[in-house]
């Protein structure tokens, strides 16, 4: 019985790879709070609607600041976006997406808030979701631990809001 | 309770407050409208959020604080009373958990309906309730509405007989459990004309669907149903799923009607054998998936679509493609707990299917398989004129597998072989997803 064979050379694939890249734009991102600079694609930039805006608008020169934005959280946010514009595949983003988000409440936020600002939708949703999923069905003193906010209420204040928000743990 | 614990962060300022509202909205959308009012014990800046919240969403009854059915309805009331009533709602979502009375029931719908909703979805669950008038929905903002309600289709020309929906995107409509199959009444669908995604769940289109014109619709969903006789005229319509429908004999028909879609997706009852082609000229996507159940209909389906790109099967089929190169070929023997327990005798009848089936695959670039098939240790041709295939993605859920197996029997020299799933055991190179090997030698 005849066997066939499929050729797949991955040398040759890469090697057309790099030779492509040099047909794409990049943009540098300068974090203006910390001074760190970012040379990303600019297809994985405009994922940033304030970015893209920028882009389409002429007036972004080479070098992109942007402010607000710590380093950290802008390596973050470029390893999301590389990631969501090279795979298509919905399962391996979920598994990604994740992964990528089992952050501490600290990073989430600054990544929610960059998000925010810089107007990517994919990520703040799925920030935004797992922020929601971590306080879900917590007491209200766990999600203050957990989100650290300061509670300003008095008790007697607390007492009042629960019983005319008709809300009682033994209801 | 130490209420005065204070913990903020190293600058001092309380984190998530210091988000903008919006974002905060974000947050609390996802969470159902009973958590959302209990951030109003959280801290002052808090206490009000709630009520300014523009999603109302009172169908998640978690366990941790169930409510007794009073206390459900003083809570929703509640709610309703001491929102901040300039406040549109975006999002409204309710599910009947139990049987409410009907006056409660109206008063509910109202309240979204009175505050420019944009999305309703009601679920009355199986519990009777008279029908709902259809003017009960009318309004000028919904964008998207779902119901899973009796609803009354008096054909009379009184004006609460209808709905007048004029901004609606996507109507969802699913049989209440208690009620037989019916045909959705043709009136129903001429006062909508933004409409572009139509699903209906247990209810029937209507017979005289070829002569209703819904010029944008371009998304059709339909479960558990049947098709009209007369074949439906839906030049614009792009992507198209039918679950568990009774499908026509003259199938065929229909499919060459849909001039623009391009993707299909069927999910057979397997009642009886199908032959049928499919000539959509501009289908990039095509899933067909049948019933281990009924593994005696080996359906043969011939695909005429020349831009067809990707291609997935979950059974058995006969399927004669005439199309260029695939890009995508994903095949699972089956999806279901049945095949799992299933004995050999009736594996038997579809792995004797499974070679033919492959050689009338034509050439793909990816060939995606589940474990089932590599298992069976292919030693024929599996796709044989794809001199371009090279990628071999093997989604291994539950099972090991291991590459060279696969290569040295499934005739596929991989450059590349990217696993989905449980670790592959490689030759050598340990278990990473990347690229686990690189495989060498011809098979000749």
């Amino acid at each position: 019985m005849k066997k066939l064979k499929f050729i797949g050379n991955p040398l040759l694939q890469s090697r057309e790879k790099i030779n492509m890249s040099s047909d794409k734009k990049w943009l540098t991102l300068k974090t203006t709070e910390d001074n760190e600079e970012f040379v990303v694609e600019e297809s994985v930039a405009i994922m940033s609607n304030v970015i893209k805006n920028m882009v389409e608008d002429g007036c972004a020169s080479s070098v992109i600041p942007v402010p607000r934005v710590k380093g950290n959280a802008m390596g973050k946010i470029i390893e999301f976006c590389k990631k969501h514009t090279e795979e298509s595949d919905e399962k391996v983003l979920k598994e990604f997406d994740a992964e990528f988000l089992n952050l501490g409440p600290d990073a989430l936020y600054d990544l929610m808030v960059s998000a925010n600002f810089l107007e990517i939708k994919v990520l703040l949703d799925s920030v935004t979701t797992k922020v929601a999923d971590m306080i879900k069905g917590k007491s209200s003193e766990e999600i203050r631990n957990i989100l650290k906010i300061e509670n300003d209420l008095s008790a007697e204040e607390i007492e009042e809001s629960r019983r005319e928000n008709c809300w009682t743990r033994q209801e | 309770m130490n209420s005065k614990l204070k913990i903020t962060n190293p600058n001092g300022e309380d984190r998530l407050s210091s988000l903008p509202d919006e974002l905060i909205y974000q947050v609390l959308s996802f969470l159902g409208t009973r958590q959302a009012v209990q951030t109003s014990i959280l801290s002052k800046r808090w206490k009000r959020m709630w009520t300014t919240l523009p999603v109302l969403s009172f169908d998640g009854y978690d366990q941790l604080f169930p409510y007794t059915h009073s206390g459900i309805i003083r809570f929703i009331d509640h709610v309703l009373e001491n929102r901040d009533q300039d406040t549109h709602v975006s999002c409204f979502k309710f599910l009947a958990v139990y049987p409410f009375p009907p006056n409660f029931v109206r008063r509910l719908i109202s309240y979204p309906i009175d505050h420019n909703v944009e999305e309703l979805d009601i679920d009355l669950q199986f519990h009777r309730y008279k029908p709902f008038k259809l003017s009960t929905f009318s309004s000028d903002t919904l964008l998207k509405l779902k119901l899973k309600v009796p609803l009354d289709f008096d054909e009379s020309l009184r004006t609460d007989s209808k709905w007048v929906l004029p901004a609606l995107k996507t109507l969802h409509l699913i049989r209440p459990p208690h009620m037989s199959s019916y045909k959705l009444p043709g009136f129903c669908l001429i006062w909508l004309p933004s409409l572009t995604t139509l699903c209906l769940d247990g209810i029937e289109l209507p017979e005289s669907f070829s002569s209703i014109r819904v010029p944008n619709l371009t998304t059709l969903r339909m479960k558990r149903s049947k098709l009209p006789v007369k074949v439906w005229d839906l030049p614009g319509l792009l992507s198209l799923e039918l679950d568990e429908v009774d499908l026509p004999a003259n199938m065929s028909d229909f499919f060459s009607a849909l001039v623009s879609v391009r993707d299909i997706t069927i999910y057979f009852t397997g009642t009886c054998k199908h032959l049928w082609n499919i000539s959509c000229p501009e289908l990039v996507h095509l899933k067909i998936c049948t019933n281990f159940a009924y593994v005696s209909w080996i359906h043969e389906i011939v695909v005429l679509s020349d831009k067809l790109r990707e291609l997935s099967f979950v059974g058995i089929f006969m399927v004669s493609l005439y199309v260029h190169e695939l890009e995508n070929v994903s095949v699972k023997l089956w999806d279901t707990v049945d095949f799992k327990y299933a004995t050999w005798e009736e594996k038997k009848v579809h792995y004797r299917h499974v070679v033919p089936m492959f050689s009338k695959l034509g050439s793909a670039r990816t060939l995606t398989l589940d474990s089932a098939i590599i298992e069976r240790k292919l030693n024929h041709q599996v796709v044989p004129n794809s001199s371009t295939s090279q990628k071999v993605c093997v989604d291994t859920v539950e099972k090991r597998v291991r590459v060279e197996h696969l290569v040295e029997n499934s005739v596929v020299e991989a450059g590349k072989v990217r696993q989905i799933g449980c670790p592959v055991e490689g030759s050598g190179t340990g278990n990473d997803q990347a690229s686990s090997s690189r495989v060498n030698g011809d098979f000749e």
